[in-house]
Formats: C-alpha cells, structure tokens, sequence
C-alpha cells in the first residue's frame, strides 16, 4: 500500500476527529433533548394539578424554569460544536460565512469570558453563500483569535464584522482587536501559519494598527473557481 | 372534531414516550414506536396517522428510507423531520420538495414549535 502524503494524511486525520466530534454533539443533542421533555413533562403535569396539592409545586415552578433555560444554552452550543464538527465533511462547498464563524465564536466564548475579552460579531444582511473550504476559513478565524486571546492581558475587545463587497461573490471579515496586551499576537505560532492558510483559501490579507493600539485584520475571501 | 393523530417514531424510547404524552396533554392523539420497522407496521395495519414525528438517525433504516416508505404507502400522511444534525450545514438529503417531508425541526425541539407544525400540517392536509 502506498503511504499517503503529508497533506492527505492531515486531511484524514481532521476528518476522524470531526466524524468522532459530530457523533459526541448527535448523542449530547438526544440527552438534552430527553431531559427538556422530561421537565417539561413535570412542569405540564404541575400546571394540570389542583393547586396546593403538593407542598412543593411552586418550588417546582420556580425550578423548571432554570433547567429549560439552562437546556436552551446548552443545545446552543451543541449546534454550535456539531455544525463545527461537520465543517470538515465537505472540504469545497457552499456555505455561508456568517454561519461558520459563529459556530467558531460560540466556541471561542468560554476563552473569552477567563480573559475577560468582550467578543463582539455583526453580519451584513443577504450575503451571498461563498464557495470555498468553510473547515480551512474557520482554521484562519482561529488563528488570529487564539493569538489575540492569549495576548490580552486584562479587559480587551475583539469585533468581528462581515462585510458586503461591491464585487460578485466576495466579502471581507474585519477583526479589530482592542485592549492593552502583554506580548505581541504576531509571535504566536498560530499567527505564523495564518498565510499559508490564506494562501490556500485563495483569501486576502491587510492588517493595520493604529495610532492608539487597536490593530485591524481584514480578510477578503472570495468563491473559488474549482 | 376528532383527535389530530400523530406518530413519533424515534429510537431513544425515553424521548418518543414523554413527547407523546406530552403531546397527548396538548390535545393530540399521540403513540410512540421506536423503530421504523414497527412504524411501518402500524400504518400498513390501516393505523394512519395524521402526521409523523420522525427521527432522522435510527438503526437499520433511517428516517430518510421511512420517509420514503411513508410517502410511497399513503402520500397524505404528513411527516416532520427531527434531526439532532448542526444548524448552518446543510441536511444531506433532505430535500423537502423531492421527499416530501413537511418540515424539519431540530433537537431539542421546543414543544410549542412542534405544535405550531403539527397544526400547520394538518392544515395542508385538510386544504389537500
């Protein structure tokens, strides 16, 4: 048997994880989905009871509410991670970048809040579906988050916005990074793998900092021809 | 008027038992199987339902396959897709116009919502 190449062998391995990743978000999606009925089923049969029947009924009612609110986020988060984990199973597709970022930034939240990083994400309205590798573009938005993350030292700001642009199936992902930090984003070794990347998303780069220490990433990613 | 009948096939029994009943309480006539093979009996038995509730991942054969069967066996019965699939990415085969599901809700799904399509289901039905 020939030995796969380096590149093929990385694509195969990525794929197991995301197959494995996808599995894990099916099964957790039927637990919560098993216990938002089961409590909603107490919170119906508590509403059908005379009132007072039980001592704790209204203990009850006030408890509900915190499980399904609960449920609620953590099903948020697992379409998060399963829409994530099935990225990988189309590496040239149509997709929408709104979409696939969000999957990343819901991800990314947790880091944020130990950090103490303010993460902010706004989308143009109708942008046209690029056709592209949604697995490598959130590959890219990571590695100049993670960087960014690890580099605020306390209260910070990153911005995502996704802009239109005039020309035909093409739209720009500006990252502002606002904040004091400690060590520079460009020493990390996700930043150094950042264009490669890009290189291979066919995607633009320009990055800015200003006067006062905000630094300004934008991408322009467009649909690829093949 | 009589009872909207409606099906939920789903192979976790714990998830098709407790949304039955809880759509019983809401008005419906609900029933529970947990694998296509008995859903499929049901209706061949003349036990139509209105509408279906149907998993989309099962073992043997899945919701997809069924949803076909359905369609195939009385293409009055209408079917709503329950998948736990991620939101954002496309659903990999189902394509409502050619199958012929209703819609397509995710899980965990909120009960209302569910009733909502339920409703609107019947209301297709009946203006069929």
């Amino acid at each position: 048997m020939e030995p796969q190449n380096g590149e093929r062998f990385r694509e195969l391995q990525l794929a197991y994880l995301g197959k494995l990743m996808a599995g894990l978000s099916h099964e957790l999606k039927n637990h919560l989905a098993i216990i938002k009925e089961s409590s909603g089923l107490i919170e119906d049969l508590l509403s059908l009871e005379e009132s007072a029947q039980s001592p704790y009924s209204e203990r009850f009612k006030k408890i509900l509410p915190v499980i399904t609110d609960r449920i609620t986020q953590a099903a948020e988060m697992c379409r998060s991670f399963s829409g994530f984990a099935h990225r990988m199973d189309h590496p040239l597709s149509s997709f929408s970048i709104p979409d696939a970022l969000q999957e990343e930034i819901s991800l990314l939240r947790r880091f944020a809040r130990q950090r103490q990083v303010e993460l902010l994400s706004s989308y143009a309205k109708d942008l046209t579906p690029i056709y592209n590798d949604p697995s490598l573009l959130q590959f890219a938005f990571f590695c100049i988050l993670w960087p960014a993350l690890e580099s605020f030292s306390r209260d910070g700001r990153i911005a995502v916005t996704v802009k239109k642009l005039p020309q035909e199936a093409s739209v720009a992902v500006v990252v502002k990074l606002e904040g004091l930090m400690d060590k520079a984003a460009e020493v990390s070794p996700w930043h150094e793998l950042l264009p490669e990347i890009l290189h291979k998303l066919e995607a633009e780069r320009s990055h800015t900092v200003s006067e006062e220490g905000t630094e300004e990433i934008v991408m322009i990613i467009s649909s690829r021809k093949t | 008027m009589s009872k909207v009948k409606v099906l939920v096939v789903d192979d976790e029994k714990d998830f098709a038992t407790t949304l039955a009943e809880r759509l019983n309480i809401r008005g419906f006539e609900s029933t529970a199987v947990f694998c296509t093979e008995d859903a499929l009996a049901l209706i061949h038995a003349k036990n139509i339902p209105d509408v279906v509730l149907l998993d989309l991942k099962m073992p043997r054969m899945d919701g997809m396959e069924t949803l076909k069967e359905i369609k195939k066996y009385n293409p009055a019965i209408e079917v709503i897709i329950l998948t736990g699939h991620g939101a954002g990415v496309p659903l990999t085969g189902i394509d409502r116009g050619k199958h012929g599901a209703f819609d397509c809700v995710m899980k965990p799904a909120d009960i209302n919502e569910l009733t909502v399509k339920i409703n609107q289901a019947m209301t297709k039905k009946r203006n069929a």
